[in-house]
């Protein structure tokens, strides 16, 4: 196998890593505390490429964009949050399928509504268009790379805001007990709103830093949605570090196992049967990962000690 | 025994639709029927496990797909025998069942739905890189499916049979629910902890009923590859998952027939809505947002309420 | 040795909290052993444990001569260790009658059966009716378990307990939540079913370990007491000795109200 290419892929696999680490903070942060399951988290990762898109165009400004989408999700975050979510916290999980459900529904409707239902693009800001020299004769995109740089920047800052400040204190006693932070003087529903619209932050965040490298298109979040829950499952719901570790390895097998499988399948089982089995194989192996998590560690390689 | 009388009527009146629609040349009726009882077999299914065990399971659809290429793939080397077909696609819906029910059941709760959710997305991904039978795109199938001496291809008969396995289905699952077996499931639903206090392993039973849940749910998928005649990944598509979830709640959970007037309700909604605007997902959506903040009991609950029993 | 529960150095801990450390318990057949203690003092996790809801970081756990210290609680359920809980824990979207119908579905290890409704099977019913006699719910028996009465649902969640006659029956606080008079009628009725008054079956009356904050009921009730505290036993024997122990009073009856 070609080093370049492998070290090419394992970044590839540590840019999706990070990405899913965005969304998943978010949703496994809004469980953990809430116990919301939110199915609608990929809406607002689409409503962040979407308003990314928006601004870029009109301003031709790439941070602009960021700001817009940063913006943009945490107010639609915030308004959703105590307009529905708010009433189905301690609601069964049915309800909160439902209401979820609708709201992508909805949230995808509404962008086909405004934007039409082709697909946007977004280009790569020009200062990071070309490609960078990581190491003597690897190139790699430098977009990617700032991908990468700005996620393992949030991830940090998240881990100093949970572990660090007072609010990081309130989300870490929130997800342990609830009426203790209510006893402590906190309007609690302030703190599940600002959550709530922190972690819509984060996701629109991963779906306008995705935008260049991906088609903006209705129905784009759900996908996304998918891979975070299957990263949540493997990390352990409502365990942020789980969340961390978990996004990486998925990233990683993700993207090696696109990259390398049908050619490792090949020299095992021959050309023809590689052709077939190799890009299916592929595109389920994170699922199979995540079923070898189930039957060894069913509550996920991190466990949050809520209940 | 008036209730004997109304299921009896109803049941003869769905007997004699296709006939009635013929006599009135509205044929296209037969073809949105079938899909209708198609579905409701699904969300009977579905119930069973959803509103009597209490798994919430969001990958339902994985089994419409196994169902479907079940049809597709036999009928792509001309093998047409529906029996053949059916056989195929209750082993196929169950061993998948019951593969990943023995892992999503380690778990409960949140969990379970999203487990659920992402083995449905893994069968996806699967169907799309099937290129020989049509990956992306999808398969047409130019050979209607035959049982016996009936063709499937006819659409009042493929109505009828449809009916046929959704009454069956109805009654196998009405007597499991009041059995000792059903009773044991609905206790792990209502209660799990004082069910395994009373020396009863509820896991085996949510198993079980997984396992016939999407067996059926997969027959299901493969009436509606006879029904359309075409195949592809968007069978299995998550938001069809959810669909049947919202038939299921629109029927009322936990009452089987319920998941008949659910499926009916969400299919004629979805021809209303969408003759109102080509973007009644909006609507549908704000409905469904609307039904779970304010009440989740359905169609049932509706009923209830208008003869003043809620 | 014919205890019929012997549990030995049991451990259970939750994080930095040591909720049952080293303690050990021995229960004879047909005696009513009582489990006191302030609040926090590890009670309900030792029943945890011995019901096998939770598994203990060390010791062991024998019963009626076997080791169930790695079985979980359906299995020693029908191993024959009966179980009520603290909050009442009857299927309250249930019938009263469809509870006592699921206590003998399981006492007859019907549970897999699928080729007859319960409520028409006429031994399952007469089983049901007969447990719901016991406890003088019969006329109950329509209603959804959720809206009985408090000591209603206390009793019914007895009688399930006691449907599949149990050798040795897990109590948490029965009268826990009651009014003086319901509290008393429970006395009585676990009188009755230590003396073998009430039962199911031709077993003899179970052994019933009695986990009770409500000092009267237990000096009622109890051949032998096990007094704990801060998750360890300070003291262990018949009622007298128990209420002249020195360390029990300062530790536990002292601040009794």
């Amino acid at each position: 196998m070609d080093p370049v290419l492998v070290l090419t892929q394992a970044l590839n696999g540590l840019q999706l890593g990070v990405m899913l680490f965005l969304m998943a903070a978010g949703l496994t942060l809004v469980f953990g505390i809430m116990g919301l399951i939110n199915l609608a988290h990929g809406a607002l990762y689409m409503a962040g490429a979407y308003a990314m898109a928006a601004t870029v165009a009109a301003t031709d400004s790439f941070l602009a964009g960021i700001a817009a989408a940063l913006l943009a999700a945490a107010a639609v975050g915030a308004v959703v949050e105590m307009a529905a979510l708010r009433r189905l916290y301690d609601r069964d999980h049915l309800d909160q399928v439902l209401a979820t459900f609708g709201l992508i529904l909805c949230f995808n409707e509404l962008v086909r509504l405004i934007w039409g239902p082709a697909a946007l693009f977004v280009t790569v800001p020009p200062a990071l268009s070309g490609t960078v020299e990581i190491f003597a004769g690897v190139p790699y995109p430098a977009y990617r790379l700032a991908v990468i740089a700005v996620g393992i920047a949030v991830a940090g800052g998240l881990y100093l805001l949970i572990a660090r400040t007072r609010l990081g204190m309130l989300i870490r006693a929130g997800a342990s007990n609830r009426t203790m932070v209510a006893a402590l003087g906190v309007d609690i529903r302030l703190l599940y709103t600002a959550v709530f619209a922190l972690g819509a932050a984060l996701a629109a965040l991963a779906g306008a830093i995705a935008a260049p490298l991906l088609s903006v298109e209705p129905g784009m979040g759900e996908p996304v949605l998918i891979l975070t829950l299957v990263v949540i499952v493997v990390g352990g719901i409502g365990s942020i570090r789980g969340a961390f570790v978990a996004a990486l390895l998925i990233g990683f097998i993700d993207t090696m196992g696109r990259a390398f499988l049908p050619a490792m399948l090949r020299e095992v089982t021959g050309p023809a049967t590689a052709a077939a089995v190799g890009p299916a194989l592929a595109s389920m192996l994170i699922y199979l990962t995540m079923a070898v998590v189930l039957a060894v560690r069913p509550q996920g390689l991190f466990a949050a000690r809520t209940g | 025994m008036a209730r004997v009388a109304v299921w009896a009527g109803l049941l003869a009146a769905a007997i004699l639709l296709p006939i009635a629609a013929d006599a009135v040349g509205e044929t296209y009726y037969v073809g949105l029927a079938t899909r209708i009882l198609v579905f409701a077999l699904a969300a009977v299914a579905l119930d069973l496990v959803l509103g009597h065990g209490g798994m919430v399971s969001l990958g339902h659809a994985a089994f419409l797909g196994i169902g479907a290429y079940s049809v597709g793939i036999w009928t792509t080397h001309g093998v047409t025998s529906a029996g053949v077909h059916w056989a195929t696609a209750i082993a196929a819906g169950g061993a998948f069942a019951l593969a990943t029910g023995l892992l999503a059941l380690r778990t409960a709760g949140v969990a379970f739905i999203m487990i659920t959710l992402a083995f449905g997305q893994m069968l996806y991904f699967l169907a799309v890189s099937l290129k020989g039978y049509g990956g992306d795109d999808g398969l047409t199938l130019w050979e209607a499916a035959r049982l016996g001496p009936l063709d499937l291809g006819h659409d009042a008969t493929l109505y009828w049979v449809s009916l046929a396995w959704l009454v069956a289905a109805l009654l196998l699952c009405r007597r499991l629910v009041a059995s000792p077996f059903g009773l044991v499931l609905q206790a792990s639903r209502s209660n799990e902890r004082r069910a395994r206090a009373l020396g009863l392993e509820v896991g085996r039973h949510r198993l079980a009923a997984y396992v016939l849940s999407g067996a059926l749910t997969s027959i299901a998928g493969a009436l509606l590859v006879h029904a359309t005649d075409f195949v592809s990944p968007a069978y299995m598509g998550w938001q069809r998952s959810g669909e049947l979830v919202v038939m299921v709640i629109l029927g009322g959970v936990g009452t089987l027939a319920g998941g008949v007037f659910g499926a009916a309700a969400l299919i004629l909604l979805e021809e209303v809505l969408a003759g109102l605007t080509q973007h009644w997902m909006l609507l549908l959506g704000a409905l469904l947002i609307a039904m779970a903040l304010l009440s989740r009991r359905g169609v049932a609950g509706l009923l209830d309420r208008l003869r003043g029993r809620a | 040795m014919s205890a019929l529960l012997v549990a030995t150095d049991l451990v259970r801990r939750y994080g930095a909290l040591t909720a049952v450390d080293h303690v050990g318990l021995e229960v004879a057949s047909g005696e009513v052993h009582a489990v006191i203690g302030p609040n926090g003092a590890g009670k309900s996790s030792l029943l945890a444990l011995l019901s096998g809801e939770v598994q203990p970081d060390a010791g062991r756990i024998r019963f009626a001569g076997e080791d169930v210290t790695r079985l979980g609680p359906a299995r020693r359920a029908r191993r024959g260790i009966g179980r009520a809980f603290q909050t009442s824990a009857v299927l309250r979207d249930f019938s009263v009658l469809q509870n006592a119908l699921l206590a003998a579905v399981a006492a007859r290890g019907r549970a897999f059966q699928v080729t007859r409704a319960v409520e028409r099977d006429p031994e399952l019913l007469a089983d049901a009716r007969a447990l719901l006699a016991r406890v003088d719910l019969e006329s109950e028996a329509g209603r959804p378990a959720g809206v009985l009465a408090h000591g209603q649902q206390r009793r019914l969640e007895l009688a399930m307990a006691l449907a599949g006659s149990p050798r040795l029956l897990l109590l948490d606080e029965p009268t826990a939540g009651a009014g003086a008079e319901e509290a008393q009628a429970m006395v009585a009725l676990l009188q009755a079913i230590r003396s073998g008054q009430v039962r199911l079956g031709e077993g003899a009356p179970p052994a019933i370990v009695l986990v009770e904050h409500d000092l009267d009921a237990v000096f009622a009730l109890a051949d032998r007491i096990t007094v704990m505290a801060q998750g360890r036993v300070i003291a262990c024997g018949p009622p007298g000795a128990v209420r002249s122990d020195a360390a029990v009073r300062s530790a536990y009856l002292g601040d009794a109200p």
